[in-house]
């Protein structure tokens, strides 16, 4: 499977943080933006909006220009007109940084929990990262690969 | 304004709500003998799943309700209705109620998010109704031992 950074993936991941914010605008347009709406209102944003911001940019810059194809006996990286393969044999493990709350039946409370991605490490400690702006099933596509193993750390704020 | 107030507020509520029922049905259903499992997955998650997808709607609208909370409690205190150590302690419960939901949730997942804010929410309550319960009883208390003063002063003497 190819992934890639797309419009959608973007739009996807970021959509708990497009509803907080269109919600918080609204309750401080129902105050009439007065000055204390406003300076509370915003306290709450940078306290539970602009994380999820600095994670987006974060997960953005590491994948940018990235091309990966998800095989099951090998990953392949396009970077930079430069292609690296990682066969399964090579990969000592991979761990999933994702939210409990992303998973079926959860509930994400702020628009950080919508930010988890696949670290991957080879035998010679190098890490690889595949974030969900490139796959928002990167979790799952990571499970084709074949005799690997999986492990999963949970947390609310996964910095990559 | 009381009626959006009642309604955001009514949206945190749910939300705890809903993931009570929700943790209540995975409790049951994992209480019953393997038999009477089987073959019924498609009924349990039919009547599971649509209560997620609704929380998923209500988390960012209990936030936002948190934030109007917050506004109107501001407002409260500037008009002299709440003292500021009330106003702190409303907004203080409110953003400890968003950060415990979303770390229970980032770890545990499932509904036990949404189920611990709501929790930490009914405690600042409680723990508001406790104060004003003991200023109460602390001020009856006092008027009592006052008169009792008063009356001692006056030459009167209990009467055993």
């Amino acid at each position: 499977m190819v992934i890639k950074q797309t419009f959608y993936n973007h739009l996807k991941t970021l959509s708990i943080a497009i509803i907080t914010t269109v919600l918080y605008f609204g309750v401080c347009w129902y105050f009439e933006f007065e000055k204390a709406a406003v300076v509370m209102g915003l306290c709450y944003y940078a306290l539970t909006v602009v994380p999820s911001f600095f994670l987006h940019i974060s997960y953005y810059i590491r994948n940018k220009g990235t091309t990966s194809e998800i095989l099951s006996d090998r990953i392949i990286i396009y970077k930079n007109q430069k292609e690296t393969v990682i066969r399964s044999d090579e990969i000592k493990e991979i761990v999933v940084y994702k939210s409990a709350s992303m998973d079926r039946g959860g509930i994400p409370i702020t628009p950080m929990e919508a930010y988890f991605f696949v670290r991957i490490y080879d035998n010679s400690n190098k890490k690889y990262e595949l974030t969900c702006l490139m796959d928002t099933n990167i979790d799952k596509t990571i499970k084709v690969l074949q005799g690997v193993e999986i492990f999963r750390e949970k947390g609310f704020f996964n910095m990559v | 304004m009381g009626d959006l107030d009642a309604l955001l507020q009514g949206a945190g509520t749910a939300e705890g709500v809903i993931g009570g029922v929700q943790l209540t049905m995975l409790e049951y259903r994992k209480a019953l003998p393997s038999a009477s499992k089987l073959g019924t997955f498609g009924k349990f998650s039919s009547a599971y799943r649509p209560l997620g997808a609704f929380r998923r709607v209500l988390g960012p609208i209990g936030n936002a309700g948190t934030l109007f909370s917050g506004i109107q409690d501001y407002n409260s205190m500037q008009n002299g209705e709440i003292s500021a150590g009330r106003f702190a302690w409303r907004t203080g419960g409110g953003l400890a109620s968003i950060g415990a939901s979303a770390y229970i949730g980032g770890q545990f997942g499932g509904p036990w998010g949404a189920v611990a804010g709501t929790g930490v929410g009914a405690g600042v309550v409680a723990g508001e109704m406790g104060y004003d319960g003991f200023m109460h009883w602390h001020s009856e208390t006092s008027k009592g031992l006052g008169n009792i003063e008063k009356a001692l002063q006056g030459g009167w003497m209990p009467r055993w």
